[in-house]
This record gives C-alpha cells, sequence and structure tokens, in this order.
C-alpha cells in the first residue's frame, strides 16, 4: 500500500541544481514567447521605458556638460587687484615680487599693466592682458585653484596696504552655480517622476498581465507550484522589457544627436570646449542600462509577488 | 485499511448557500469510491476540498491524520503535487504544448527532463493523444481536451486521484477505457474519488457510492444479482 508522504522530494543538490537550470529555461522561454503574443503591450511598455530612460540620459548628459563648462569657466576666473597708484614705482615693483613669491599665487598667471608689463614678460612671468591699464593688475587662476581659495586669497590681499582694492568677479560665477544647482534638483524631481512613472507602469503592465493569465496561475497553483515558480516567466518578461527599453533609449537619443552633430560641436566651439564620447561616458552609459534591468526586474518582482499574493487569498 | 481521508463534521458555505453540511466520512487508502448528487449538490466543493483548493468554513478534513488546514505553505504545495485532479471543464496553459502541459506535474516535482518526457509520452499513449503532443490546447476537441487533463493528472502516479465528472464529454467506449485506466491505478493502492452523474458507470462498476444530497452525505451500494441490480441505502460502512 503506498503512504502519502507529505515531505518534499528527497533529491541531491546537483539534481536540484540541474531541475532549476531547466526551470529558469523554460520560464524564461516563456516570458520571451509572451513579449511577442502580447506585441502592442510590449512595444508600449518599451517605448516608454525607453523614453523615460533617454529624458534621464539627456539630463545625466546636460549635467555633464554643465560640469564641463564650469570647470573650464572656474580655470579662467580672474582676480583683478588695484594697488595703491600712490606708491612709489619701487614699492609697485617690490609689491609684484611679493604678490609673485606669496604662496598661493605662485601658480597664478600674473597680468599687470603700465610700465611694469615689458618688464614681466621678459621674466616671462606675465603677459599683456587686454589695454594697459596703468595701476591694475589681473592674475588668472590656475585649473587647481577653487573659488574658496580665490575668495580667501582675496582677503588676504585687501589687507595689504598697497593694495587699494581686490576685486573677483563672482558674478557670472554664482550664476552658474545656481543654475548648476537648479539642474540638479530638477534633474533629481524628473528623474524622481520617471522613476515613479516605470514603477507603476510595471506595475500595472503586470498586473494586467497576471490578470490575463489568471487561469493559468490557478492551473499551476492547484498543480503545487511554488510562489517562485509562477513567479519566474513574469520576472523573465520584466527583465526583457528592462533590456530592451535600455537599449532603445540610447537610439532615441543617437538618433537627434547624430542628425543635429554639426550644429552641436559649432555650438561647444563658441565656447571653446571640445566633447568626446571618452571610454568612461560609454561605462557611465552601459551603468544606466544595467541599472535599468535590474530596475526593471525588481520591479517586476515586487509587483508579482504582490498580485501573486492577491491571487492566492483568491484561489483558497 | 488504513484511513487516508477524513473528514469530521465539515462544513462549506457560499455566502447564505450550504454547499456541504456537517459532513462526516473516512476513506481507505487504496479505495474507489463514486461521488454522486444532483447538479449542485456538493461534489466539486467536496473534491476541492481534498485537493486543497478550497477551504472548509467549519470541521476539518484530514489526510493521514494532518489537518490540511495546519499545512505550512510549502508542505501544502508539496501535498498538491501529489493529488490528481481531473477537472470537469479542463484547464491548461495556452502558451504550453499538450506534452509541456502533462510535463509540468512532473517538472514541478523535480523529474529530469528527458524522465519526463518518457513519462509524457507513455501517458499521452495511453490516453490516445500521442500524436496530437505537439499542438496546443486551442487546437484540440472537447473529448481530446478532457483526455489531456487525464493524463496530466495520472502522468506523476498520484497517491490521490479526484475526478470531476471526468468522462462527461467523452463516449460509451472511450468512458469505458479511462476507467480502466483508472481501476490500473486503484490496483496498484491509488485512492480514487469519482464525481459522476452517469449511472451507467455506477451500475458497471460495484465500489461504494456516496450520494451528497443538498449537501448531505448518504452511502449506497449497488449489489448485482442474476444480472438484476438492486440499490441499498445503508449506514456508513467506516
Amino acid at each position: 500500500m503506498r503512504t502519502l508522504n507529505l515531505d518534499l522530494e528527497n533529491i541531491s543538490f546537483k539534481q536540484r541544481l540541474h531541475h532549476l537550470y531547466y526551470e529558469h529555461l523554460l520560464a524564461a522561454s516563456l516570458g520571451w514567447q509572451r513579449l511577442f503574443r502580447q506585441s502592442y503591450q510590449t512595444a508600449g511598455a518599451i517605448i516608454l521605458i525607453g523614453l523615460a530612460l533617454s529624458v534621464c540620459l539627456i539630463f545625466g548628459l546636460t549635467l555633464r556638460i554643465t560640469q564641463h563648462f564650469q570647470a573650464e569657466l572656474e580655470h579662467t576666473s580672474s582676480i583683478t587687484i588695484f594697488p595703491n597708484t600712490e606708491i612709489p614705482h619701487a614699492s609697485y615693483q617690490d609689491l609684484l615680487e611679493r604678490l609673485k613669491n606669496q604662496q598661493d599665487l605662485q601658480n597664478l598667471k600674473i597680468y599687470s599693466a603700465g610700465d611694469l608689463v615689458e618688464e614681466l614678460l621678459d621674466k616671462n612671468i606675465a603677459q599683456s592682458f587686454w589695454e594697459n591699464i596703468p595701476g591694475v593688475i589681473t592674475a588668472s587662476s590656475p585649473k587647481n585653484f577653487s573659488v574658496n581659495e580665490i575668495l580667501q586669497l582675496k582677503k588676504e590681499l585687501e589687507q595689504d596696504p598697497s593694495i587699494i582694492a581686490v576685486e573677483f568677479d563672482q558674478f557670472w560665477h554664482s550664476k552658474i552655480m545656481r543654475l548648476i544647482s537648479f539642474a540638479h534638483i530638477l534633474s533629481w524631481i524628473i528623474g524622481g517622476v520617471l522613476v515613479s512613472t516605470v514603477v507603476l507602469m510595471v506595475n500595472y503592465s503586470i498586473k494586467l498581465l497576471m490578470e490575463k493569465y489568471k487561469q493559468e496561475i490557478s492551473v499551476l497553483y492547484h498543480l503545487g507550484a511554488s510562489s517562485h515558480f509562477i513567479q519566474r516567466p513574469y520576472l523573465y518578461q520584466g527583465f526583457f522589457l528592462g533590456c530592451f527599453g535600455s537599449l532603445f533609449a540610447p537610439l532615441c537619443l543617437g538618433i537627434p544627436l547624430f542628425l543635429l552633430r554639426e550644429q552641436i560641436f559649432s555650438l561647444l566651439d563658441l565656447y571653446d570646449v571640445t566633447l568626446n564620447i571618452s571610454q568612461q561616458d560609454l561605462f557611465f552609459l552601459f551603468y544606466i542600462l544595467i541599472g535599468v534591468v535590474a530596475f526593471a526586474w525588481i520591479c517586476s518582482y515586487s509587483s508579482t509577488k504582490k498580485w501573486l499574493r492577491m491571487f492566492e487569498l483568491e484561489f483558497i | 485499511m488504513t484511513t487516508l481521508i477524513e473528514f469530521e463534521r465539515v462544513s462549506r458555505y457560499f455566502l447564505e448557500k450550504q454547499a456541504l453540511v456537517n459532513i462526516d466520512c473516512k476513506i481507505n487508502e487504496g479505495e474507489f469510491i463514486f461521488l454522486t448528487g444532483h447538479s449542485g449538490a456538493g461534489k466539486s466543493t467536496f473534491l476541492k476540498l481534498i485537493a486543497l483548493q478550497d477551504k472548509a468554513c467549519e470541521g476539518a478534513v484530514k489526510i493521514n491524520n494532518i489537518n490540511l488546514s495546519d499545512l505550512s505553505t510549502s508542505g501544502a504545495n508539496a501535498y498538491r503535487r501529489k493529488i490528481g485532479f481531473i477537472h470537469q471543464s479542463p484547464r491548461f496553459i495556452d502558451d504550453f504544448t499538450i506534452a509541456e502541459n502533462v510535463a509540468l506535474p512532473l517538472r514541478l516535482r523535480g523529474f529530469s527532463y528527458p524522465e519526463a518526457q518518457r513519462k509524457v509520452r507513455a501517458a499521452l499513449f495511453k490516453v490516445g493523444l500521442l500524436n496530437r503532443s505537439q499542438d496546443y490546447f486551442h487546437m484540440l476537441s472537447g473529448g481530446e481536451r478532457q483526455r489531456a487533463e487525464i493524463a496530466r493528472a495520472l502522468v506523476h502516479s498520484p497517491m490521490i486521484i479526484l475526478a470531476d465528472e471526468p468522462t462527461g464529454n467523452l463516449d460509451r467506449k472511450l468512458s469505458l477505457e479511462i476507467m480502466e485506466l483508472l481501476l490500473e491505478f486503484n490496483k496498484i493502492g491509488t485512492t480514487v474519488i469519482i464525481a459522476t452523474h452517469d449511472e451507467f458507470l455506477l451500475q458497471t462498476y460495484n465500489y461504494r457510492i456516496f450520494d451528497l444530497i443538498q449537501g448531505k452525505l448518504e452511502y449506497r451500494i449497488i449489489e448485482r444479482q442474476n444480472n438484476l441490480v438492486k440499490e441499498l441505502v445503508c449506514e456508513p460502512l467506516i
């Protein structure tokens, strides 16, 4: 007589792995088949994910370009020093010498005016700066100088008795900084909205899908399939949608960039900025694509879990 | 004889409608039972309670003295994998071929792909559907669907076979073939419970009959003497 044993089948680890491999193969093929069975829904989901991602990429790219501009502009930030015109020539020369030797200014290129320009040019430490304005020294900051360092230097120079005033053209800088911080906030908000859209979209798509396959889920459930087994085809479907969506996004972005390449490069030339799609940028893109696929997987996982739990309650 | 299935004062209500009322019964291991009753008498509910596709509102359904409502999720899944359920209206996965659908119970039990394939071919051969193994569910006729459902329920040699009108869509000859198949399983110790309206089947095979009347259980035995069928209403045997 056969007895009913409620324990799970005792199978070896190797058999279990083999079994798991076939299960995943089955689930993946099912997920793949269903993508094409619901072509309109699939196309819609891919386009939406792709568009959402391309908007994210546009913002990411814009931020990178802005940061590039910021770095370029900071290099040419200048500080203008107005020495006391009453001071004798020797003292003026002395002031320049002191500025040159000052620790913080050692890396600065000093542009001076008046009769000292030629002398400084001879010493190869200065270049003439637009028009010769007597008694004005202009220094441009080197690449490794930050705004805060320039501000600190400005404060120190102002304490020098031989200097009347020190000006640092901060206006444009603060304007750019405000613009960048605004872009940062905006990109976070838009990113948040897009992420929520993708979450809702995937969640709703999975819900519709599971409603459609409700009978199939009940069949599997009544045959004794675990939730993991039932979930797998939907997870693979989410994964494939994420993959296609993330491949569609660079296409969305790449085509307009290619069509507008002349305009973009001429605009960048105006600002003397060279834009190269370096290896780093490709890695950045690759990380984003991986992130989207993982995100689509997580979204499908959470929504399938949620809807399956609801169905299970309904089935029993 | 060991008791396999036990109903202890089981009731099941659907809103105000009573499907089963205070059912007490015991079914032994390896027994063959016919469950009969008019439409809506609670036959399907009775089978679903055993298959853990439904839960009793009152009372306990026990298998091997284990209350089914005490089983954990994984325990319940493991239990369901050992049941073969033949539904009145077959339900399949549309995206799978018939062979893949029939293989499902084996895949769930961890059978390797080649072994599952071999068993599926054998099961489909038994029900006469081997030539339709690569077809999809929607391509089959009513009778073929029913046979495919039977193949899926029997392919993994379940411990209990529950059949809800298994021969409803089949002609007389095929019905008898299917009954013989179920009897083969019964001979090797599988407990079989068949819900049916078919008086011909009830009278052809001499087994215990559970008669559900308005959700209450009555017991019948059909005796044959000199080719005359005599029906006896009796007390429960167990």
